[in-house]
């Protein structure tokens, strides 16, 4: 593998939750290999390498900030209803009221 | 007006709009502009946009006890297929086959190989077993192998079924999945006795379906099998077979012609099944196989045929979509084994080997045959009901098989439409959670939800009617 193959972002561990950046790194498991590490300024640091030579790296920065901010977004508004989507499975489960 | 959030899944549809669905399968798309005004709580209450997303029970901006209620009186409905535990209990009475299909998922057995056939003692075990099951309806499907071969056993099970069933009073239903050559009009009339529908394969003309599953005895199946179902028909009524096809690399690119058959043969419905890695369609699978992306283009262009063919008053149902509607279109409850959440191993669908091995699908037993026993749940000789069916290996498999609480799967937008397979997951990738960004099925799966939406978007009254016909299973009227 040549410098080519391989890319490295830092995030912001104020603005990305560990979570987030977990989902989106899976979405992108299938061509590149992935490693997620904490940077010396205390960042997330995120690093491709892509499993074949010819998966194209020149987008996957600006491919992954998209998913990752979709990723932030669902566990954003996930923690606004969490609660009522417990209490809607566990009606949905439980015995009914005579 | 501030409102709440209720729970909901989205994705990016195209580059201008946002595909959203909730935990019951309602959906809608929006544009970025108003998704992004929809989770800043900025959307104009005054708006389309806001009143659709109400009406879907995606947000609310009314007392929030009764919309919860409202909504898991939806959520039991579409989880209603859980409620009476396993209903279809597969049989095979002999392994041993008279056909010499390329793709055989079962590794098939010589027509000799009479050591491969399934005995009385194992056959009244297993249907005593079977109505331990809880489910008021029981469906026994006879697999194979070629089950006419063992055709004295088939009879046995019958009978000793319905016998018990004058005590059980359950709704006993048998279906033979046969390729019918062997089949006689002296067994006709037996089948009829006892209501048996038949299940055959037709793979599509007579050159495809002569290369994909020749009998061992002489290449053409086709003729044969054209001649049997007419001769079924006869006997049984004209509804009384059902016909499945197979995709090998042989049928890609020939959608169209395998569909102008079954509207030949007068079958109103089929099924585009891609094919399974398990037997010889894995071990051949540089003969036979194919990318799956290529199988999703074939059906593509095999489903608007379809659609065409219906709009111009054929009625003929796309099995693999008109499921998929019920579940986009409908507030109903679609359990399909293969394809559902939790995974219908076991809970929707046993298969009890001819040596009263027990495996939680179909596939696990074909996974059995290439020598890998994970899904082997025990034998019925040895364990009892409660021993096989609720077994910690039994619930820890149907644990890792909510889409729910899968990677990916559950943020998923098309979970309420999909399903979990951990046999299929372990067969491709050695894990029964298995990565899905490798996963064939879950490609297959995603790619056929998405080409639905988008003629569901068009909302173009031919599709729709077409799609509607499918759903309630009524022809248009023309």
């Amino acid at each position: 593998m040549t410098e080519d193959t391989k890319r490295t972002i830092d995030l912001s561990r104020d603005i990305y939750e560990k979570d987030a950046i977990t989902a989106t790194a899976y979405k992108f498991t299938d061509k590149y290999y992935i490693n997620i590490d904490i940077s010396p300024e205390n960042k997330y640091r995120v690093r491709f390498k892509a499993k074949k030579q010819e998966f194209n790296l020149e987008k996957i920065i600006d491919n992954f900030c998209n998913e990752l901010i979709d990723q932030q977004v669902r566990i954003d508004i996930g923690k606004k209803f969490a609660k009522i989507r417990d209490e809607l499975v566990k009606k949905a489960f439980s015995p009914i009221s005579k | 007006m501030r409102y709440q959030l209720l729970p909901f899944r989205f994705l990016r549809f195209n580059q201008n709009e946002v595909f959203i669905s909730n935990e019951v399968g309602e959906f809608l798309f929006i544009s970025n502009k108003d998704f992004d005004d929809f989770i800043n709580y900025k959307l104009d209450p005054q708006s389309q946009t806001f009143l659709d997303l109400k009406a879907r029970q995606v947000l609310t901006d009314t007392e929030l006890d009764p919309v919860i209620e409202m909504l898991a009186v939806k959520y039991r409905t579409k989880k209603s297929f859980l409620d009476s535990f396993t209903a279809l209990h597969m049989i095979v009475p002999t392994l041993r086959c008279n056909s010499n299909c390329l793709y055989c998922q079962v590794s098939r057995k010589n027509v000799n190989a009479i050591q491969f056939d399934m005995n009385k003692t194992t056959a009244k075990k297993i249907v005593d077993l079977i109505f331990c099951s809880p489910s008021p309806s029981i469906k026994i499907e006879f697999q194979g192998g070629e089950p006419l071969l063992n055709f004295k056993i088939i009879k046995y099970i019958i009978e000793y079924a319905e016998w018990k069933n004058i005590f059980e009073k359950r709704n006993l239903e048998f279906v033979i999945c046969t390729n019918l050559s062997l089949i006689t009009p002296k067994m006709l009339n037996y089948l009829r006795k006892y209501r048996v529908y038949i299940s055959t394969s037709l793979d599509g003309p007579k050159d495809i379906h002569n290369a994909n599953r020749p009998l061992q005895e002489y290449g053409n199946s086709y003729d044969a099998l054209i001649e049997k179902i007419n001769l079924c028909r006869k006997y049984l009524g004209p509804d009384s077979v059902a016909a499945l096809m197979t995709s090998s690399r042989y049928s890609l690119g020939r959608f169209k012609d395998i569909v102008d058959e079954y509207v030949k043969q007068r079958f109103h419905s089929i099924f585009f099944r891609s094919l399974n890695p398990y037997g010889f369609a894995d071990r051949d699978k540089e003969k036979v196989g194919y990318k799956i992306e290529d199988f999703i283009e074939s059906y593509k262009e095999g489903l608007d045929y379809i659609i065409n063919i219906n709009k111009k008053g054929t009625y003929l149902e796309e099995g693999f979509a008109s499921l998929l509607l019920t579940r986009i279109l409908t507030p109903f409850s679609t359990g399909f084994v293969d394809i559902q959440s939790p995974a219908g191993v076991v809970i929707s669908g046993v298969i009890y080997d001819y040596d009263g091995g027990v495996y939680v699908s179909d596939e696990g037993r074909m996974l059995a045959a290439m020598r890998d026993k994970k899904f082997l749940m025990g034998n019925v000789h040895e364990k009892s009901y409660q021993e096989l069916f609720n077994s910690d290996f039994t619930r820890s498999l149907i644990k890792s098989a909510c889409l729910e609480s899968l990677p990916e799967c559950s943020y998923c937008a098309y979970q309420s439409y999909g399903g979990a397979d951990p046999v299929r997951n372990y067969s491709e990738q050695g894990d029964i959670i298995g990565n899905k960004t490798i996963s064939n099925i879950c490609k297959r799966n995603k790619a056929v939800i998405k080409h639905l939406l988008e003629l569901i978007k068009k909302d173009d009254k031919g599709i729709n009617d077409v799609f509607w016909s499918w759903i309630t299973r009524t022809p248009i009227e023309t």
